[in-house]
């Protein structure tokens, strides 16, 4: 059985429940639905095909094997055909997707227009090539995952690229202390989140910071922060730190319960926290300085 | 992380929002307790999917008025242009066929022959002829009889060693090949043999049937 890798990893993800065997059965029954589909097409390049493959509710999966078949045909014209009309059939929501996911840095509407152009023609660039890549075959089965996943790597390259993000990284992480690499270019860390991790920090002898996550004044003040503006801060923590602050402020489990999770230390979580702590506290600093300086 | 891991991302993920779109509200810590080896790359996309696309128009909706829809929407002004862009940006190298497997059609291809005349020329149908060049060759080269070699080799203006050169490393390719991801999971189509599919074509007339079943006993397939 040629699925056993694939396979193997839903009936993982479903083993501790009863869905399990739903899942699985509907993840065959999806891949034999697209077979289907695709088997019944018209020969490849005659008028038949080309009208079937416009159809507009004509799986996007399907149409991502024909693109790959035309590139294994070496038939650039009939590629180009069918990319475009994958483009045309996600532009929609493509386009909302690049104005939505800028709202947050509160740009004025030319500047706002214009980088959400940017990233939209960034997002089509990597479509187009994990269109026409053989090698990544998930794109055959579950189309919008493939193309949600691949807006998170533009979103992500882009706000790096353009200085929204400070980009970290674990070599830069270990050697310089977190109070140095403060969320530059970036203004929307959330004021009320900030005053929480402030009056929640507390030191202990000699030892590293701890955050005094307990305090129910603080957790309450953590948990009432907008959603979005957590996660969006999430994105931007340094990587090892993004898991912890997930599962504490937005799954809301204890310190035991996330260390148990994670496989670490009840100690590891506090550095953790602190650590993350740190950097949001460094950005109230220089917001703070911008603000009154 | 690799392609692999990536793909596998990918397939923990899917299962993650799968579960959110089916109400289940599904426990991050749970994933990252069974796939401690991503749980960066699911935390990641997890806090994505949750600040940016829950909030996006409802792709279900959307397959849906596109299903209803009696034509594709016209390319909008923005799409034309990040194509036009994109395409500027690909190199010819990155969008040439990506391994052997791909050579032969796109020989034919470059020829202007078809599936059909290809198949015409070489005694079969077009459907074999498709399993036998497709990028995913779903036949066995072990079972295939020289014949067939010489046979496209003549039809494609190729050297024969350059066919039997392509057909070994297809055959080699098939074992550690990414999974085609249209298999439903059992022993089919990749393992069919060459007498497999000439018995169980639709489209190969009697008579050829019976002139390929000769040429396998001829050559002891």
């Amino acid at each position: 059985m040629r699925l056993v890798k694939v396979s193997g990893i839903v009936e993982q993800a479903v083993s501790h429940s009863e869905e399990g065997n739903d899942s699985n059965v509907a993840v065959v029954e999806r891949r034999s639905a697209f077979a289907g589909v695709y088997n019944a097409l018209p020969a490849y390049g005659c008028d038949a095909f080309w009208h079937a493959v416009e159809e507009p509710g004509k799986p996007l999966e399907v149409l991502v094997r024909c693109v790959r078949v035309a590139v294994a045909r070496g038939n650039d014209e009939g590629r180009n055909r069918i990319i475009e009309i994958i483009i045309r059939r996600t532009q929609t929501t493509n386009e909302y997707w690049a104005d939505h996911a800028l709202k947050h840095l509160g740009l004025q509407a030319d500047e706002h227009r214009s980088l959400a152009f940017d990233l939209y023609a960034d997002l089509c660039e990597r479509v187009m090539r994990a269109l026409i890549d053989p090698q990544r075959p998930f794109w055959e089965e579950n189309f919008q995952h493939c193309l949600r996943f691949e807006r998170k790597h533009t979103y992500q390259a882009f706000m790096t690229r353009e200085g929204r993000w400070q980009k970290r990284s674990e070599h830069t992480e270990a050697k310089r202390p977190a109070e140095l690499v403060p969320l530059t270019g970036n203004r929307r860390v959330p004021r009320a989140l900030l005053n929480s991790l402030d009056r929640a920090i507390r030191y202990t002898d000699g030892e590293l910071g701890e955050l005094e996550i307990e305090d129910e004044r603080a957790q309450q003040q953590l948990l009432a922060v907008e959603r979005t503006d957590l996660l969006n801060l999430v994105l931007q923590l340094p990587e090892k730190l993004r898991s912890v602050i997930l599962l504490i402020f937005w799954e809301g489990r204890s310190e035991k319960d996330t260390a148990r999770v994670l496989a670490i230390t009840d100690r590891t979580v506090r550095n953790r926290l602190y650590e993350a702590s740190r950097i949001l506290r460094s950005e109230l600093k220089s917001e703070r300085g911008e603000v009154h300086g | 992380m690799d392609r692999a891991q990536e793909e596998e991302v990918l397939h923990i993920t899917a299962q993650y929002v799968a579960e959110l779109q089916a109400g289940r509200q599904p426990r991050l810590g749970d994933y990252l307790a069974r796939y401690p080896q991503y749980a960066r790359a699911i935390s990641e996309f997890v806090a994505y999917y949750h600040a940016v696309e829950a909030d996006l128009p409802g792709e279900a909706l959307s397959e849906q008025d596109q299903a209803l829809a009696s034509s594709l929407p016209q390319l909008s002004d923005s799409s034309r242009m990040a194509l036009e862009h994109a395409w500027k940006r690909i190199s010819p190298r990155e969008l040439a066929p990506g391994n052997v497997n791909t050579t032969l059609l796109a020989v034919a291809n470059r020829q202007g022959l078809s599936l059909f005349q290809v198949a015409s020329e070489a005694g079969l149908s077009d459907e074999i002829v498709e399993k036998l060049l497709s990028v995913q060759p779903t036949i066995k080269a072990a079972t295939i009889p020289q014949e067939v070699f010489r046979r496209l080799a003549r039809v494609l203006h190729q050297p024969l060693d350059a066919i039997q050169t392509y057909f070994g490393l297809a055959s080699r390719l098939q074992v550690a090949e990414t999974p085609a991801v249209y298999d439903t999971g059992s022993q089919d189509v990749q393992e069919q043999s060459f007498r497999e599919a000439i018995e169980q074509s639709e489209r190969l007339a009697d008579e050829q049937k019976a002139t390929w079943r000769d040429i396998l006993a001829g050559e002891g397939l």
